[in-house]
């Protein structure tokens, strides 16, 4: 295989892992950095994508937008704001009880939104929606996972960031230093739900299709996999999980009894993670880094 | 104590009136009623499991009364939020300290200053300098207050991993980032050998003195307590039962029984219950 064959074999394979790696950062400010869990994480990167499609396709051209770039840039704010207000209208009420409602309400989401999209047919219904102009690419992705990576690191500085850790860690602490848990607990869930709804207009514009399947279960499953195996309250892991996610099945892309047992690796994997390194594994790996690189790289 | 003043009086910081509440069947806390002025450290002292830390819950909002009302000089805040409570200028700390665990100790004091950053997330996500004074401000009253407590060199290590009594000096230097009008204080001298404790009560002084708060402290350690507070209110029972002078205290006839009965009647029940209750 050339170079330039191995180029053009992995570019999918890239995009895959650097999608995946936008909606594990998004679900690592949910589960590690607010410690709540989101079951139905790929329903929010859904509805981020086929709201960016329905943009490009649909309202773009009455609009008369042509320029390709502007037109990328308007789909990724687009796909954040539509996410932004399904996560906002799926955690509202659940936060506003007590207990753990929050993971039911987003599978019974993801559940809701799978088949009211095999029901639309402006979107494609179970077939899909094709035909999406070809608008991002390998480097719009990356650029993009780079810009929330280095967001979400500043962002645990701010107030918000504060409140939000305050919040996960001690919930009667931080009301008694003035932190409002509620608003701590919604920011984080609909800033992560945003980060998907990113991905989500990211993918359609770079394979020009997407599913209903997309916002599956089994999908929300392998985010929540990548950020637990990289470490939950790091965001270099996050990106290590989806890595290791991507890489896997590629891996065994030639060996179909491999490839259908994957699930049963991963599931190996979290053992082992959880067994030998709870932190996951990116804390593993600063263990054998020198103290240096640690102090940099930081845990946290 | 006359009971006719108004409201909003505002010689008292703190005003207690009439608290009550009930769990269950078990009435916790009846009828509590305890002010606290400006520049003032006032104790709050009584068995095991009379309800100080109750009354604590009530007056920061962890717990609403069934009867009776709490004022913060003309500001009410019986039955508030609790993160409304602190914002108006009542800080605590904890019996079963209460750290954020993934937080470093300077960290665990910024993250008390997370509601005054309100609204200015955005602009410190991108450094403006529109925020970067304010910022640069509140760092540094972080680093004065651990300087205050003793913690300078601790800075940058993990809060849970700290020696007992240092969690506790945290806590205080957490609480007081807050700008509080009021320090409450449970049980801050617990866990802590007698020269922690002595530096401990210099640090309660200078919060009344220097920083000019009103300090309410529920503490075990008699000496602890007679030597700093002007006025202890005593509970048993969610009763108070008596309130004074240290000297008053120490010779009311209802005091001394009340702490013989439970050294008597619970001699193993009380070791079993301070041992649930607050070593966690
Ligand atoms: N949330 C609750 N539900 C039910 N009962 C409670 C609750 N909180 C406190 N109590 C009860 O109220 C009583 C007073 O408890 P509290 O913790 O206020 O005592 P305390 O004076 O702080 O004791 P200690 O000196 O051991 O800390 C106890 O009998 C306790 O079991
Ligand atoms: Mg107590």
């Amino acid at each position: 295989m050339t170079v330039q064959e191995f180029l053009q074999y992995s570019i999918l394979p890239l995009i895959f892992f650097g999608i995946t790696a936008i909606q594990a950062l998004g679900l690592q400010l949910i589960l590690g950095g607010a410690g709540l869990l989101s079951l139905g994480h790929a329903a929010f990167y859904a509805v981020g994508g086929y709201s960016a499609a329905a943009f490009t396709v649909y309202a773009a051209p009455a609009l008369g937008l042509t320029d390709p770039t502007l037109l990328m840039l308007l789909s990724l704010v687009v796909g954040a704001l539509s996410a932004l207000a399904a996560g906002f209208l799926v955690a509202v009420p659940c936060l506003r009880l007590q207990g753990d409602y929050l993971a039911m309400a987003t599978l019974g989401f993801a559940e809701i939104l799978g088949t009211a999209l095999k029901n639309i047919d402006a979107v494609g219904g179970t077939r899909g929606f094709g035909n999406i102009p070809k608008l991002s690419s390998l480097p719009w992705v990356f650029v993009t996972l780079a810009l929330v990576w280095w967001a979400l690191a500043r962002f645990r500085r701010t107030g918000l960031g504060m409140a939000i850790q305050a919040t996960r860690d001690d919930e009667i602490a931080a009301r008694s230093l003035g932190i409002s848990t509620y608003s701590a607990k919604l920011s984080a869930f609909v800033i992560g739900s945003a980060i998907a709804g990113i991905a989500g207009a990211l993918y359609v514009h770079a394979v020009q299709f997407i599913s209903p399947d997309e916002a599956d279960f089994s999908r929300s499953v392998i985010i929540v996999l990548a950020v637990v195996i990289g470490g939950m309250t790091s965001l270099s892991g996050s990106v290590l999980g989806a890595l290791i996610l991507v890489v896997v099945p590629e891996a065994l892309r030639h060996n179909d009894t491999l490839r259908e047992q994957r699930m049963i690796y991963f599931a190996l994997i979290v053992i082992f993670v959880m067994l030998f390194s709870p932190k996951g594994l990116q804390s593993l790996f600063m263990r054998f880094m020198p103290k240096a690189a640690q102090q940099r790289g930081g845990t946290r | 104590m006359n009971s006719t003043s108004n409201h909003g009086s505002s010689e008292f910081l703190l005003k207690v009136e009439n608290l009550t509440i009930r769990f269950g069947g078990l009435v916790a806390v009846q009828n509590f009623s305890l002010r606290v002025p400006a520049r003032q450290i006032v104790g709050l002292i009584g068995p095991n499991g009379a309800g100080k830390t109750t009354v604590f819950n009530l007056m920061t909002g962890v717990y609403k009364p069934n009867q009776g009302t709490v004022y913060l000089q003309e500001t009410e805040l019986t039955g508030r939020g609790a993160h409304v409570i602190a914002r108006s200028g009542v800080a605590r700390t904890f019996q079963n300290i209460r750290l954020f665990a993934g937080l470093t100790v300077l960290e665990n004091v910024i993250a008390a200053a997370s509601w005054q950053r309100r609204g200015q997330s955005v602009a410190s996500l991108f450094a403006l300098p529109a925020v970067a004074l304010k910022e640069k401000k509140l760092l540094e009253s972080a680093r004065k207050l651990l300087e205050f407590v003793g913690l300078s060199s601790y800075e940058n290590w993990e809060a849970t991993s700290l020696p007992y009594g240092l969690q506790r000096k945290l806590e205080i230097a957490r609480a007081m980032m807050t700008n509080p009008k009021v320090l409450l204080l449970d049980e801050p001298a617990a866990g802590m050998n007698p020269t922690e404790k002595d530096e401990l009560a210099k640090l309660v002084r200078s919060i009344c003195d220097v920083h000019g708060l009103g300090v309410l402290l529920i503490e075990h350690d008699m000496k602890f307590v007679m030597n700093l507070c002007a006025n202890i209110t005593v509970l048993d029972h969610g009763e108070v039962i008596a309130v004074g002078s240290p000297l008053e205290i120490q010779k009311n006839p209802k005091v001394i029984e009340a702490y013989l009965g439970a050294e008597e009647t619970t001699g193993e029940g009380t070791a079993a219950a301070s041992g649930q209750g607050s070593h966690s």
